[in-house]
């Protein structure tokens, strides 16, 4: 008889257990990096895609393009 | 590794809300919802009137990701400043925190009346495939792994607004400032970025214009 009740009680108290939540509540997903390139047909030339160093280099380019004293010269 | 900045010239914007447009139009941005705006002060009165484009400055310590109870935002190595859209629960903490009101809800989200937070990326898309339109959808265009600057900086008339490496955009603006001898005042940068070192740092005077 003792061992009939003992597995209902057993999930039952299972039951009782808390879930965790935890690693759920952060932002695990992840993102790739920006110089891994996006994966459509907007990239534009002057750069390696899934280069460092390349893309670095583009963003720098390309910032100093907003120079317009550059441009007046 | 480049660190992604804002700056904000105020001596050159001309509120022509070009930056806005031009964000609206890249990420196609929902009706009442505007991740970057242009904010003028003292308007008409003469020789007062300034005006600045404001959006997520993209803080280096920063505030809306102390605050969130969800833990949803993240930064990139390059110091941009984005969030999980599916883990927001559009509680608008973050929109408390921020000192910039950068942090948008759509009116008309999965939460009623308040949906999921939305706001500047940077032009660096989310946590989904780059260039995808999943994350299209959810985070707009995503420039940066395109190779791109921010749509708002690349499409300023007046070059008022500098975007992307954070050197590269203080040497442009330091310049301006040592060529027109005032104006070295940069909106936001304190908060954002820190204070500076040197507070009471005044622009050149006219005579040390060109050195």
């Amino acid at each position: 008889m003792m061992r009939m009740l003992a597995l209902p009680v057993l999930l039952m108290l299972g039951a009782c257990g808390e879930i965790d939540q935890s690693r759920s509540m952060s932002a695990s997903k992840g993102d790739t990096h920006a110089y891994q390139g996006a994966h459509n047909p907007h990239v534009v030339k002057g750069w390696t895609v899934g280069n460092k160093a390349s893309w670095e280099s583009q963003m720098r380019t390309r910032s100093l393009t907003q120079n317009e004293y550059n441009r007046v010269k | 590794m480049a660190r992604m900045k804002f700056i904000c010239d105020a001596e050159r914007c001309i509120e022509c809300n070009g930056c806005v447009t031009a964000c609206k139009n890249e990420h196609e941005v929902p009706w009442g919802v505007n991740r970057r705006r242009v904010v003028t002060i003292n308007d008409g009165v003469q020789g007062q009137e300034k005006s600045i484009s404001v959006a997520c400055m993209h803080c280096s310590d920063a505030p809306c990701m102390a605050v969130c109870p969800v833990d949803c935002f993240y930064r990139t190595d390059e110091g941009v400043v984005l969030h999980d859209k599916d883990i927001c629960i559009g509680c608008g903490y973050c929109s408390y925190a921020c000192p910039f009101g950068a942090p948008q809800f759509p009116s008309n989200g999965a939460f009623g009346l308040r949906g999921k937070m939305d706001k500047c990326t940077f032009c660096a898309g989310g946590p989904e495939e780059d260039g995808s339109k999943a994350e299209f959808d959810k985070y707009g265009r995503n420039r940066l792994s395109e190779g791109k600057l921010p749509a708002c900086a690349e499409m300023c008339s007046t070059k008022a607004l500098l975007g992307g490496d954070g050197d590269a955009v203080a040497d442009i603006f330091r310049t301006r400032v040592v060529q027109r001898g005032k104006g070295s005042e940069v909106w936001g940068w304190g908060t954002a970025y820190g204070r500076p070192t040197k507070p009471d740092a005044t622009a050149p005077s006219a005579g040390e214009k060109k050195s």
